[in-house]
């Protein structure tokens, strides 16, 4: 088992360099100077040409490509990501503040839609080809139809403008300090990305529970006498929930691209906002470190998704 | 108390799969008695493993028994009519397990790989009797035990993928006896096993037979599975029973040539690789596409006209023996 | 109560299915029935009339309305819906229903032609990869990865900002980040099909390797590709959306579906010009969700292993 986590390890480094490897690519790319991306913008406007180029030499900068990516692939994994263009604040104290409320936003998603989704899509398997499955299918179907940011907006019109139950924006508001007066924050935006990631789970958890009750053991267990409730939910649900619990990993992509339009949408101070912004603002270093975050992130969580899996399941063939 | 147990009366069970019917059993009767093993031969798909789940309700839901009736005679509770009972309802769940009781053709499937052998034998347990968990789990090692698992205390919190396909037929047939039930039906219970470990198992459910006087239900394929273990035959074909009668009878002296053919088709050990067998020609028809008349008569060596018009009526030929051949109608028996 | 008459419900159910057999076993004439399968999808149906309704609206767009979506009229800002703008006019007197019909053609135009962009780069580059393996396969599967491993809409994001935002841009975007998933899923089944004796037979006879992986194995491959081609297209008219909603689409004063919205972020249009974004949300979803049912539909008629 152990072997196997750090082949799994060490089978990302390959991939981890290429994707830095396109960043840096797609930086240099990017308008702009370098010095720019390494120095506070104000700290630049006050050196003189000559001290300019000795910085260029000393970062060097005029070294050819790839050792400047080595450089600068170094840099990174000493943890300096830069400054922000705009603002000249180092890239990793922006990610810091931010980091923070997405989180909160994404773990009350992932909690609402896992929840909603497996309870649904069970439910619809279990009632398969009733009134119950057809509404359940059709709902899920125009859950994954409405844009995620309409969908929003309409729950803002609703519950915020003409309801007055909750506030849009304002998360950063220096008076909003403790935990419950955050929550108000944080209910209209999860609910929302919460609610249109539900369809996906629910679709995959019907699929799932029906495939498991069509398995022979579940035969086995009706033969038992043990009443249907119980076929269904200790038998069938508890064996479909374990793949639908763990491809929680897989849907991190899904919750990050959600993040960036609900974000932009409650006006939340989390990094899909920063990240839309900088775009905005051509702040490509910060664009780019978030970008970068945002793989390793994936790249982290489909690898410890292979690793739970093997754990959980020790009929998953460790050797490949 | 009749020494039958469960009587099958002209059942017919219907499949509606893809906007269809299949007509999956065509009125089948058949009588299971006391203490004895009652075979089902045939073909795959031809009704053997529909008429079991027909007898336990454990149908699929697209499928329904159209009519006929499925009597148990229970000793306490007098005869119940099991086509009538609900499909999970309380009656019905009362008699699975608890007096009917089921093993499955493919061990490796039919066991919960998330739930530990003793856990799942506990579960059957506790369903029909109020026990503790402690005293279920004694019990599921004791049964363990007495079906040959060496070192049952500890395989009882095993899993099902630690167990040998040998092992997982044991500890099913483990969890079947577990209840005592007066009825076994096992289908086909040693097709997905190792020859050395189909022996044990066969003697092991005939074992169960002589010590408990449970009544055996096998489905199989392999006839030399049938003149081992069977005291009564039942050989089906598309559908319907088309000979049965006593083992000795049935087997000595066939009658219907679709016994007869699949008797000759049979390899018979140390005759060697140049022995002359005998497969039945053609294939298996379609199900959805049959034909009028007796259902073998398209591959069947002494077909006559009237094969293709009239399915035959069942005629007895000895003390037990029955057969549904043309060749038998009174009116015909000049041909013969 | 309700579970008898479901359950005699049910049972009337089968009795038809019997009854017909009976009937239609003299006359079993098969007509196609992947396609009368597809037909008995009610929802398929309704799906396919709704996207061709759409459809039609916005590509013969001059024949339903007379305005001109870009024309500014300053004389009617933010009107309410009328006789003269079904739909009303947005801040800067356009009116909103033409736009979006011809909103519609370029955000179908785009939706459309990525994912076909993706079907025909994900097919060429995957039926080659499956059926030759080697190098070329590993190196494909390698960028394959590199682009997956990326959340599609921050790549997306990125390439819009640095290379720009015109609508073939933004095309080339959705196809560079979107062919991953088409390739691999045509590179699994030609690795099964890779297997199968007529493959082998066509080997064996010294056929051109590529006369036999295009003309002989692709077809095989190209069912799952046809639902792949409609669900993705549906995912892309979203994602055109999103970006345009966010102000990183195509440029603002073009209309395509996302812009429209984008129009109205203000807190102040939301509230008092409901015109000027529900309408167009729900032309979004309606159009989405319509595709997805045809999509279903297909996906059902191809798969064998559906039942009922």
């Amino acid at each position: 088992m152990f072997k196997y986590i750090i082949k799994k390890i060490i089978g990302m480094i390959p991939m981890l360099i290429i994707i830095t490897f396109l960043i840096y690519l797609l930086l240099e790319m990017t308008p702009g100077d370098a010095v720019s991306r390494m120095m506070d913008p104000e700290a630049i406007a006050r050196l003189s040409e000559q001290e300019l180029t000795a910085i260029r030499e000393l970062y060097g900068l005029n070294d050819p490509f790839i050792i400047r990516y080595f450089k600068w692939l170094f840099q990174i994994m000493q943890g300096n990501f830069g400054t922000s263009i705009t603002s000249g604040v180092p890239v990793s104290t922006i990610i810091g503040r931010a980091l923070p409320a997405t989180i909160e936003l994404a773990i009350a998603a992932l909690f609402i839609s896992t929840f909603l989704g497996s309870v649904l899509g069970v439910l619809g398997a279990i009632r398969k080809g009733t009134m119950t499955d057809n509404l359940l299918t059709f709902a899920g179907m125009i859950g994954v139809s409405i844009p995620q940011f309409f969908f929003g907006m309409v729950c803002i019109l609703i519950f915020s403008l003409n309801l007055e139950w909750l506030p849009v924006g304002g998360r950063t508001d220096p008076s909003v300090v403790n935990f419950f007066d955050r929550i108000q924050y944080l209910v209209l935006p999860s609910l929302v990305l919460g609610i249109t990631m539900t369809a996906g789970v629910m679709r995959y958890a019907r699929s799932s529970m029906l495939d498991t009750m069509n398995k022979e053991y579940i035969r086995t267990a009706r033969s038992k006498g043990i009443p249907e409730w119980r076929v269904n939910l200790v038998h069938g649900f508890r064996v479909s929930l374990t793949p639908v619990i763990v491809l929680v990993g897989f849907r991190l992509p899904t919750l990050i691209a959600g993040s960036v339009v609900i974000e932009s949408i409650f006006q939340w101070p989390g990094i899909g906002n920063t990240f839309s912004s900088a775009i905005r603002a051509s702040n490509y270093n910060l664009v780019m470190m978030i970008a970068l975050i945002f793989v390793f992130m994936v790249l982290f969580a489909s690898t410890f998704v292979d690793i739970i899996t093997a754990l959980l399941d020790p009929r998953v063939k460790l050797e490949k | 108390m009749s020494d039958t147990i469960i009587t099958v009366k002209n059942l017919n069970t219907y499949f509606y799969t893809n906007q269809r019917c299949n007509r999956a059993l065509n009125g089948v009767s058949l009588e299971i008695k006391r203490g004895k093993t009652l075979c089902v031969v045939g073909e795959s798909g031809c009704g053997k493993s529909v008429t079991a789940s027909s007898i336990m309700q454990l149908l699929p839901k697209l499928c329904r028994i159209e009519q006929g009736e499925i009597i148990y005679h229970s000793e306490d509770r007098g005869d119940i009519a099991i086509q009538d009972l609900e499909r999970n309802g309380k009656v019905m769940r009362s008699l699975r397990g608890k007096d009917i009781a089921m093993i499955f053709q493919d061990p490796m499937t039919a066991l919960n790989p998330v739930y530990t052998i003793g856990w799942q034998i506990s579960e059957m347990i506790r369903a029909h009797e109020k026990i503790s968990k402690k005293e279920a789990r004694l019990r599921a090692i004791d049964l363990l035990k007495s079906m040959g698992i060496p070192n049952p205390e500890k395989r009882v919190d095993e899993y099902p993928h630690q167990f040998s396909g040998g092992m997982r037929q044991r500890a099913m047939i483990a969890m079947a006896m577990s209840c005592n039930p007066k009825v076994l039906i096992a289908d086909e219970p040693t097709t997905a096993l190792d020859v050395t470990v189909q022996a044990q198992i066969f003697k092991l459910m005939d074992e169960l037979k002589e010590n408990y006087n449970t009544a055996i239900m096998l489905i199989t394929h392999d006839m030399g599975v049938v003149c081992e273990l069977a005291d009564d035959v039942v050989v089906m074909y598309m559908g319907n029973i088309i000979e049965s009668g006593s083992a000795q009878e049935l087997l000595g002296n066939p009658q219907h040539p679709y016994t007869q053919a699949l008797l000759k088709s049979i390899p018979m050990l140390g005759k060697g690789a140049n022995q002359n067998l005998n497969p039945i020609k053609g294939s298996t028809p379609d199900p959805l596409n049959r034909t009028k008349g007796c259902q073998f008569a398209p591959r069947c060596d002494k077909r006559t006209e009237k094969c293709d018009e009239i399915m035959p009526e069942e005629q007895l030929v000895g003390k037990t023996h029955m057969v549904r051949c043309n060749l038998f109608c009174s009116d015909m028996k000049g041909v013969n | 109560m309700i579970t008898l008459s479901s359950k005699k419900r049910f049972d009337k159910k089968l009795d038809k299915i019997r009854d017909t057999k009976i009937s239609q076993s003299a006359n079993k004439k098969q007509s196609n029935r992947a396609l009368r399968k597809l037909l008995n999808n009610r929802l398929a149906v309704i799906g396919g009339i709704v996207f061709a309704i759409i459809v039609i609206m916005c590509f013969f767009a001059p024949l339903f309305t007379s305005y001109d979506p870009l024309a500014i009229d300053m004389t009617k800002i933010s009107k309410a819906p009328s006789m003269t703008n079904i739909l009303g006019t947005d801040q800067v007197g356009r009116d909103i229903f033409t736009r979006i019909l011809y909103g519609g053609r370029i955000s179908i135009m785009i939706g459309f032609g990525s994912a076909l962009g993706c079907a025909a780069v994900g097919v060429l580059l995957g039926c080659y990869s499956g059926f030759k393996g080697g190098l070329i396969d590993k190196v494909l599967v390698r960028i394959s990865e590199v682009f997956m491993a990326f959340p599609q809409l921050i790549l997306v994001l990125m390439l819009a900002a640095i290379i720009g935002r015109s609508a073939s841009n933004i095309i080339f975007i959705f196809i560079l980040t979107g062919w991953g998933s088409v390739f691999r899923m045509v590179r699994s089944q030609m690795l099964s099909i890779r297997e199968e004796e007529y493959v082998q037979s066509l080997k064996v006879f010294g056929i051109n390797d590529l006369i036999i992986c295009y003309k002989h194995m692709m077809p095989n491959a190209l069912g799952p590709i046809l639902v792949n081609i409609t669900l993705s297209t549906a995912m892309f008219i979203l994602e055109e959306a999103a970006l345009s909603y966010l102000g990183l689409g195509v440029a603002p004063e073009i209309a395509t579906w996302g812009n429209i919205l984008n129009s109205s972020q203000q807190l102040h249009t939301l509230q008092n010009y409901w015109w000027a974004w529900l309408p167009v949300g729900i032309t979004i979803s309606l159009f989405v969700m319509s595709i997805n049912f045809v999509g279903d539909g297909l996906r059902d008629t191809t798969d064998p292993s559906q039942q009922g």
